[in-house]
């Protein structure tokens, strides 16, 4: 049964875990040019290889599987990617549409992907190719230097020494990202490396970006059948300079406020709770979305209402790159604390942005919050977000943080209690004294019979005939050293001197007719005081 | 029978039977309309009322920081700290106080002896430890009713925290209480008495130290660096709940 339980969590466990992902190593290539597809599922198996959709202009064709298995987060899970060659027949935008795949019995369904495929380029095959995604740059627009570098073989190994971005700076929460992949153009093997590293535009102004070098090492053509180490060449292709006119943002339309974000932003504003009493937080959830560099952008004040207090948490950035653009992502969290009740309208977050594709300033503006205050504590108690540490709040919070409205009662000091000795000690000493009750019962009690029979004589006054002749026999017995079940008349003359032996002798006698029948009376007196004078003489 | 220990648990962490409730508007509403003197006096009310709680603590630094009392403060909250300390508001205006004092004395560390300190207090770590270590009696208990009961592994899994939690405590409550220095301008000197030996250098409110001997009506201390120096002990405070707060 236990097993069958640990089957079925299993079971349970790779059917929720189960992940599909589908990729190509470029989706924007030339006609003829062959690219690498990739499907992979994450904690699953297919069965057999998944058959992809069929689309005109394009072809798919299965160039085998490959399994890995790794440890993520201190469990294994295994990977199986279906690799496949894409070609790209005729020049044009596809889409490669979703399609269900069978995994571990389930259905699952794949994500779309865009490809674009470009006409010929026949006198660009090969060399580096170097520039931004934006033609047209503003001051402090995020943008993306990309690199492309295509040579004949296969890469082993690169090394980018990039050139001085004058009028530029890093952007900090994205590192360049690099890929390398092989693509196959008219039966020839290139090798491709594609770097995108993100910038921030800072001086205005027309200037040119230098050169930067790529190093990479390519397989030598050799004439040795056998060779034990990889012979390599290293071939240096330097960057074309690029020139870029950076522009100012224009001070016309621009607020006093302005946040300094340049870029297509979104934004989605989320109120945790609506209905507070007084002194309770509510939290609103702030998240801005776009292409342009969040990092270091905080919430404009809380301004215009009175009777509240406002924290803010410290806002987390992500940034990626996607299809060589920056994508950038800011999740802001306010604790909104209402001091007095009542009905408040909480003005709409409104942060001015600069759009770039439009040229003009834009006013994102999040949705109106009516919040309801009924009466509570009155004192202003912040959300501690979670578990934040509290060096997060000292960081954030310029003051004090408020009292604490609601007081535990009686004492936390600690005090020694014999109850709290008790709950240790109580389970131990009953376990001894059950160890000690059992080592008594395995020793050999030493018994004094004399003290016994004693005790059985003084007890012998209400026993039937039976018990006391029984008693008697042992009295007799223990006096003379024999066992009472072989006893005879002769033993007692034998062994027994004076009135004892003749008193005794008597009682046999007595006991012996009684048992037969005879109709003799045995005095219980006479016997308890023979049997006493037997056990003291003894 | 495990009903049983979690009730017990439970009541032991949730602090025993409560006392009688206390009126805690009067402290309330005085800190509420800016009256931080009225309100201290009314949160020490409550602490020689038997309410020595983490709590009371706490409202009680806030409102003598109000005051401008920071040294006071900064024990109240230390206190607090010392009896719930994964309360993190506390911790957060130490360090709030800490930024801005000289900072040319180090804090001694507050995690105890076996670094326990920094999760539980000593009562629970007193009362965890001497739950643990019934419980691995009733484990043998258990035992001798199961002759084939392993008694090994949950012996050793109860056993083990429980000896930890026990000497814990044990050192936790040998170890002498840090203190606090009360008001700006006292001075380390090093000797006994206010004008013995030479000045080593002047404290300031809020300092926190290491406590190594007293004698008379004169402590001796040690700052963060070894360097010991004597102080009047009427002019710190001990972190300590056991000792009348001083005002």
């Amino acid at each position: 049964m236990f097993r069958v339980g640990l089957l079925f969590l299993a079971w349970c466990g790779s059917a929720v875990a189960v992940e599909i992902h589908l990729d190509a190593d470029n989706r924007n290539f030339q006609e003829g040019e062959t690219v690498g597809l990739y499907l992979s599922v994450v904690d699953g198996m297919a069965r057999g290889t998944p058959r992809l959709p069929v689309v005109d202009g394009l072809s798919i064709v299965s160039r085998g599987r490959r399994q890995s298995l790794v440890s993520i987060n201190g469990s294994p899970t295994r990977t199986t990617t279906y690799t496949y060659a894409l070609t790209g027949l005729k020049a044009g935008a596809y889409d490669l549409p979703a399609f269900s795949i069978n995994v571990n019995g389930q259905v699952y369904n794949t994500q779309p992907i865009q490809l674009t495929v470009s006409a010929r380029d026949q006198s660009a095959q090969g060399g580096v190719q170097a520039g931004f995604n934006q033609e047209k740059m503003w001051i402090g627009q995020t943008v993306v230097y990309h690199l492309s570098l295509r040579v004949p073989g296969r890469i082993l190994q690169s090394r980018w020494t990039p050139p001085v971005f004058e009028g530029f700076s890093p952007e900090q929460s994205v590192a360049p990202k690099q890929r390398e992949y092989n693509t196959q153009l008219d039966g020839q093997s290139w090798g491709v490396l594609e770097l995108d590293t993100p910038l921030i535009a800072t001086g205005a102004g027309a200037r040119d970006v230098p050169s930067g070098t790529v190093q990479v090492e390519l397989p030598a053509k050799t004439r040795r059948r056998v060779s034990l180490f990889a012979e390599t060449r290293s071939e240096v292709f330097p960057t074309p300079p690029v020139a870029v006119a950076v522009h100012p943002l224009p001070e016309a339309g621009q607020h006093p406020d302005f946040s300094g974000l340049v870029g297509d932003f979104s934004l989605s504003v989320h109120l945790s709770d609506d209905r507070l009493a007084a002194g309770e937080s509510a939290t609103l959830t702030i998240r801005v979305e776009g292409d342009g560099s969040l990092a270091g952008f905080r919430l404009p004040p809380l301004e215009g209402l009175s009777g509240f207090v406002a924290y803010d948490d410290e806002p987390s950035f992500q940034g990626r790159i996607e299809e060589g653009a920056f994508v950038g992502a800011a999740l802001l969290k306010r604790a909104i604390v209402p001091e007095t009740p009542g009905r408040f309208a909480l003005p709409p977050i409104q942060i001015q942005t600069f759009s770039p594709s439009t040229g003009a300033y834009e006013l994102l503006e999040g949705p109106q919050f009516e919040i309801v205050v009924v009466p509570g504590d009155a004192l202003a108690k912040a959300d501690r977000f979670g578990d934040a540490l509290p060096m997060v709040q000292s960081a954030v919070v310029e003051d004090i943080l408020p009292i604490r409205p609601r007081v535990a009662q009686g004492s936390q000091v600690f005090r020694f209690s014999f109850l709290m000795m008790g709950v240790a000690v109580v389970p131990w000493a009953l376990w001894g004294v059950l160890v000690l009750v059992d080592r008594a019962g395995r020793l050999e009690r030493k018994v004094d019979p004399r003290r016994v029979l004693r005790a059985r004589i003084r007890g012998a006054k209400g026993l039937p005939l039976a018990d006391l002749e029984a008693l008697f026999r042992d009295c007799v017995g223990w006096a003379i050293g024999k066992a009472p079940a072989g006893l005879c008349r002769q033993d007692l003359e034998g062994d027994l001197q004076g009135a004892l032996k003749v008193q005794a002798v008597t009682i046999y006698q007595s006991f012996e007719a009684a048992r037969f029948g005879a109709g003799a009376v045995v005095d219980p007196h006479l016997v308890q005081a023979c049997m006493q004078e037997l056990v003291d003489r003894a | 029978m495990m009903s049983f220990c979690f009730f017990f648990l439970g009541w032991a962490f949730a602090g025993g039977p409560p006392n009688a409730p206390v009126d805690l508007s009067v402290a309330s509403t005085a800190f509420a309309q800016g009256e931080y003197e009225k309100a201290a006096q009314a949160y020490l009310e409550e602490l020689s009322d038997g309410q020595n709680n983490s709590d009371v603590y706490y409202n009680l630094g806030n409102a003598l920081y109000r005051s401008e009392e920071v040294g006071r403060a900064l024990l109240a909250w230390r206190i607090s700290q010392q009896l719930s300390p994964r309360r993190g508001d506390a911790h957060a205006n130490i360090l709030h106080v800490q930024q801005g004092l000289d900072g040319s004395i180090e804090a001694p560390s507050t995690l105890g002896p076996l670094f326990l300190g920094g999760s539980l207090s000593l009562r629970e770590q007193a009362w965890a430890a001497s739950v643990l270590l019934g419980l691995v009696g009733v484990v043998l208990l258990w035992g001798r009713r199961r002759k084939r009961f392993p008694l090994g592994i949950p012996a050793l899994l109860l056993g083990l925290p429980g000896v930890l939690l026990a000497v814990s405590a044990v050192l936790t409550f040998r170890a002498p209480p840090g203190l606090v220095v009360l008001q700006s301008g006292l001075e380390l000197r090093s000797a006994v008495g206010l004008s013995g030996g030479v000045l080593l250098r002047e404290l300031e409110a809020g300092s926190e130290l290491r406590f190594v001997d007293q004698v008379q009506d004169f402590v001796l201390v040690e700052v963060e660096n070894g360097e010991n120096g004597w102080l009047p002990a009427g002019q710190v405070g001990w972190v300590d709940p056991r000792v009348p707060f001083p005002m």
